[in-house]
């Protein structure tokens, strides 16, 4: 399974959206639920999900969902 | 000898910013959430022309009055803040002035945002306990509004303006006084929370008015304050928690001692979170935002006030206080309250312009 398909079910739960289904170029302006709280939940799941922690400078980074598999592939790398 | 906090007051602006004002400007479904998250409804606003020097000096003229001090026996004030009167001088020279105060008493700023009042108390006890300072008032101040565009969804619903006074004396009561501080700094975050186009780096200009617009539908300009809230939120949850164990292991204390643990006013989630991590228990956790906003500065110092205000703190209390923000910096503070605990200031926390004698 890709980094993108476990994030999957990520965003639903974060959301509370069933419908959503997620890109590599999706970013806040295609989601407008998606803010800076929003952000924070995802990280938190995705650090649970992964057994990973992000930095504070790759949070800082994340502007769509390619640059937040780019910071998980990071932190995986590390691990 | 320690040293310890002998009276605290607060003062906030008339101006009210409602959720019912930013849903006409940024629609209803974006504040209810944000609202959801950050446990405001109502922010203090100051008007233009109202400064944080105005606020400080407004509640430092109620606690002296409170407290019977006279003038010339304050050796010592520190301005916290970065809304400043002016970049020179010292908004401190400009309030021992306004304040009336004697010649022998030094005056100076500190430029810290959210985490200063730990940092104002480090200093001051620093100050009186080597007896270069015997009487010391400390001024925390912000008027963030001032420097938000009023198109910054994520941090125009967040912040509201005030100021706080603060006595710090000696005492030979056993026991009482402070704990122990500690006080951190991680410089490269300076960059998350920062307004570009400030000082000296990056001067105003005609080019720095430009405005510009996030994916989030943030309207920012350099000229005005710009915060990555993600990453800002991110650092708190795990720095913050981190940083209390630290100082109670120091200490050696536990969650168990404390008696009420202070967090600085972020958001409601935030804190709450914090608290969760912590393990700290319901009746240890003490809020004041809801109707006042994030007070940058001004928050924790205005959270320890309150706090008196409503009998949160009792002879022999042990206090914790935690501050953080821009920098990104923090603080942390852990007090025993004296036995002997003279009442809160009971004064009105409302601005009155030119209350003192120079405004």
């Amino acid at each position: 399974m890709t980094i993108i398909e476990r994030l999957q079910p990520i965003f639903r739960d974060v959301f509370d959206d069933s419908n959503l289904d997620i890109t590599g170029g999706m970013s806040p302006k295609d989601y407008p639920s998606w803010d800076s709280v929003g952000t924070v939940r995802l990280v938190l799941s995705v650090e649970q999900e992964f057994g990973i922690r992000l930095t504070t400078d790759e949070v800082a980074g994340i502007r769509n969902v390619a640059d937040l598999v780019k910071s998980i592939e990071n932190a995986l790398h590390k691990v | 000898m320690n040293t310890v906090i002998t009276g605290i007051h607060y003062c906030l602006p008339e101006g009210h910013i409602t959720n019912v004002d930013l849903a006409h400007r940024f629609g209803e479904k974006a504040i209810n959430s944000i609202s959801r998250m950050s446990g405001i409804q109502d922010r203090r606003v100051a008007p233009e022309g109202v400064t944080a020097a105005d606020l400080a000096a407004c509640a430092a003229e109620r606690l002296l009055t409170a407290k019977g001090i006279r003038r010339e026996e304050i050796d010592l004030v520190i301005f916290a803040s970065q809304t400043p009167d002016y970049q020179i001088p010292a908004t401190a020279c400009v309030l021992h002035e306004r304040l009336g105060l004697g010649q022998d008493c030094a005056c100076f700023d500190i430029n810290l945002g959210c985490s200063s009042f730990p940092y104002t108390l480090a200093t001051a006890h620093g100050y009186l306990m080597s007896g270069i300072a015997h009487t010391a008032l400390l001024l925390n101040g912000d008027t963030i509004s001032h420097v938000i565009h009023p198109g910054d969804k994520s941090l125009a619903t967040l912040h509201g303006d005030a100021a706080t006074a603060t006595l710090m004396e000696t005492t030979d009561e056993s026991g009482a006084g402070f704990v122990g501080f500690r006080l951190g700094t991680d410089g490269s975050g300076w960059r998350h929370i920062v307004m570009p186009s400030s000082g000296a780096r990056s001067p105003r200009r005609l080019e720095t008015m430009k405005e510009t617009v996030d994916a989030s539908g943030n309207t920012n300009s350099p000229q005005h304050l710009q915060m990555n809230g993600a990453a800002v939120f991110h650092f708190s949850l795990y720095k913050v928690p981190e940083v209390i164990r630290g100082a109670l292991l120091a200490c050696k204390l536990t969650i168990d001692d404390i008696d009420l643990v202070l967090l600085h006013q972020a958001n409601r989630t935030m804190d709450d979170m914090i608290y969760k991590s912590l393990k700290v228990p319901a009746e240890k956790q003490f809020y004041f935002l809801e109707h006042v906003g994030n007070a940058a500065g001004a928050s924790s110092p205005m959270l320890l006030a309150e706090a008196w205000r409503q009998g949160r703190l009792r002879p022999g209390s042990l206090v914790l206080i935690a501050a953080f923000g821009n920098g990104l910096s923090w603080g942390v503070t852990i007090i025993r309250w004296p036995k002997i605990l003279s009442g809160p200031v009971d004064a009105p926390t409302d601005y009155l312009p030119q209350i003192d004698k120079k405004a």
